[in-house]
């Protein structure tokens, strides 16, 4: 018969099995830091005002299937549950932990108990919920592109498969400041042959135009990270796009460059 | 005194952390930020001890010598999607003391610290602020963009001090309003509340003021049963919260007695 899950505090033997479900548990998300062991000791253990008796850890009678960490002023560093487990039983892992760490706040002398975590995952929602939790708006995460060269040439290799049947082989981006204080390229050309590639040709007197994408640096944020339209960029004039007859070529591409991961930033992570 | 800054930002130096400058970075942060902002042992561990710490990560600006304005980087990998990782830079802990603001230095500091940045392969910059931060310096100023995150913030009250805050925080509010003031015009009075999974306490409110006694004395003039859960979602104030008081009294989970005494009350008032 297999034991029950029990609540245990942390073993020095426990950091390479936490590194590697926390990294399992944050993978859906975009906005985390992923874990090695330096960072995940320094981010959890060596910070002031935490102990080992702080990390609670979730076993079962094979491997360790959660844990969570408090810090200071009952603030929950990470909350994290195998995401494998059935739901059932993630529900009865969910609430053992959450017991657990209120009752760490509760013996630390804690007046309060906060847990930073995605409101998209309904399971730990609604098991908070249940315990009495009620939810706030996080704090503002914010982003600006420093590199885009490099974060084109990231993106577009990354989805080259999307974009082999294109009928347009290489486009310029003009790229203007907006808000941005300068510091950037100001003409990058991405060719998809042999492989894609991302040139800084911001210096060239003379560059291909059969297919130009003028758009601001702000406008080209919020077009890849937050969820910002093609045609709502178009519509004010944020994104031009020549000659008009590339836009169908254009919208595949810049579609493909599009992070649509949700963003969650554990507190663990935060600066 | 014309408003103007006496200070020029021609005047100033640069350079990166020193272990000799610590101590007055961290009473640079510690006057900046209202809310406090931590000890040397804490700013060692945040930025000195950091995997990947570089002394460059830390700008200082001087005057003769003396640290006048701060920010800090921290460079980490980003996870964006299966299979994509950038580097990112996170700032924050800028620290600009108030005899030298009004001089430009948010955009120098800026512009410093991405040419630093640039050399590491940095690709993205981002940073944590409230709404009032970022609508007035970090997107106008810098461009930055605010994402949409799933992350939220879930919130319980553990001890019996804390309740006591938030429900006195509660009666203070209400005492403004009109009605409870021509209740309490004459006398003071006393609500025995019953939170589900704390002790119970008297709140004693009257016209000037309002406090939480845990010492239970005499009859009190109303008396409410709560469960926690529901007088938490009241926080809320969203519909949703409306669907819970109102199903928790259908149910019974909320118990008031002493309403009609109090309407007398009121009635006489």
């Amino acid at each position: 018969m297999p034991l029950p899950t029990r609540v245990r505090t942390y073993r020095p033997s426990d950091t390479l099995p936490l590194v590697e479900l926390t990294n399992r548990c944050y993978a859906p998300y975009a906005g985390w830091v992923p874990r090695t062991t330096e960072y995940w000791l320094w981010t959890t253990l060596a910070r002031p005002a935490i102990t080992a008796a702080d990390v609670l850890v979730l076993e079962d009678d094979t491997a360790i299937v959660g844990y969570t960490a408090l810090w200071e002023e009952g603030v929950v560093l990470d909350f994290v549950l195998d995401p494998d487990q059935r739901p059932r039983k993630r529900r009865a892992l969910a609430k053992q932990l959450i017991d657990a760490a209120e009752q760490r706040a509760c013996k630390r002398g804690f007046d309060t108990l906060r847990f930073t975590l995605p409101i998209s995952d309904q399971l730990l929602h609604a098991a908070l919920r249940k315990s009495g939790y009620i939810v706030e708006q996080s704090e503002f995460f914010f982003l600006g592109i420093l590199n885009p060269q490099v974060l084109l040439q990231a993106l577009g290799g990354l989805r080259s498969a999307r974009l082999t049947s294109m009928r347009i082989r290489s486009f310029v981006f003009d790229l203007s400041p907006a808000q941005y204080p300068r510091l950037l390229p100001e003409r990058l050309m991405l060719k998809l042959d042999p492989s894609l590639r991302v040139e800084n040709i911001s210096d060239a007197v003379e560059y291909p135009t059969h297919c130009v994408i003028r758009i601001d640096m702000c406008s080209l944020a919020e077009l890849i990270f937050c969820g910002k339209s093609i045609d709502s960029l178009l519509g004010q004039s944020q994104l031009q796009i020549t000659p008009a007859g590339t836009l169908a070529d254009v919208r595949r591409l810049l579609g493909a460059l599009v992070v649509d991961t949700p963003w969650y930033i554990p507190t663990s992570d935060r600066f | 005194m014309n408003g103007r800054p006496s200070k020029k930002l021609e005047d100033l130096q640069t350079r990166s952390y020193s272990a000799d400058l610590e101590h007055e970075i961290v009473e640079l942060l510690q006057a900046s930020f209202a809310g406090g902002w931590g000890n040397e042992a804490f700013w060692r561990w945040k930025h000195a001890t950091r995997p990947g710490f570089m002394p460059r990560d830390v700008l200082v600006y001087t005057e003769a010598g003396t640290p006048v304005a701060c920010f800090h980087a921290a460079v980490r990998t980003l996870h964006l999607a299966p299979g994509l990782d950038l580097t990112c830079s996170f700032g924050g802990d800028l620290a600009i003391r108030a005899d030298f603001r009004g001089i430009g230095l948010p955009k120098s500091i800026f512009l410093q610290s991405a040419r630093h940045l640039i050399e590491r392969s940095v690709v993205l910059r981002a940073g944590f602020s409230d709404s009032e931060t970022y609508n007035r310096v970090y997107k106008p100023k810098f461009g930055h963009r605010v994402l949409p995150t799933v992350t939220a913030e879930y919130r319980k009250i553990l001890s019996v001090r804390a309740l006591h805050t938030k429900l006195q925080e509660f009666a203070d509010r209400l005492r403004s309003r009109p009605l409870l003031q021509r209740l309490l015009k004459r006398e003071p009075m006393r609500v025995r509340i019953e939170v589900c999974g704390f002790q119970p306490c008297d709140l004693i409110l009257s016209l000037e003021s309002s406090r939480c006694a845990t010492e239970l004395s005499g009859r009190p003039d109303l008396r409410l049963r709560v469960p926690y859960k529901v007088m938490a979602s009241l926080r809320n104030g969203s519909l949703a919260a409306v669907w819970s008081v109102a199903g928790a009294l259908v149910s019974g989970q909320i118990r008031i007695t002493g309403l009609l005494r109090a309407f007398g009350r009121l009635a006489r008032g």
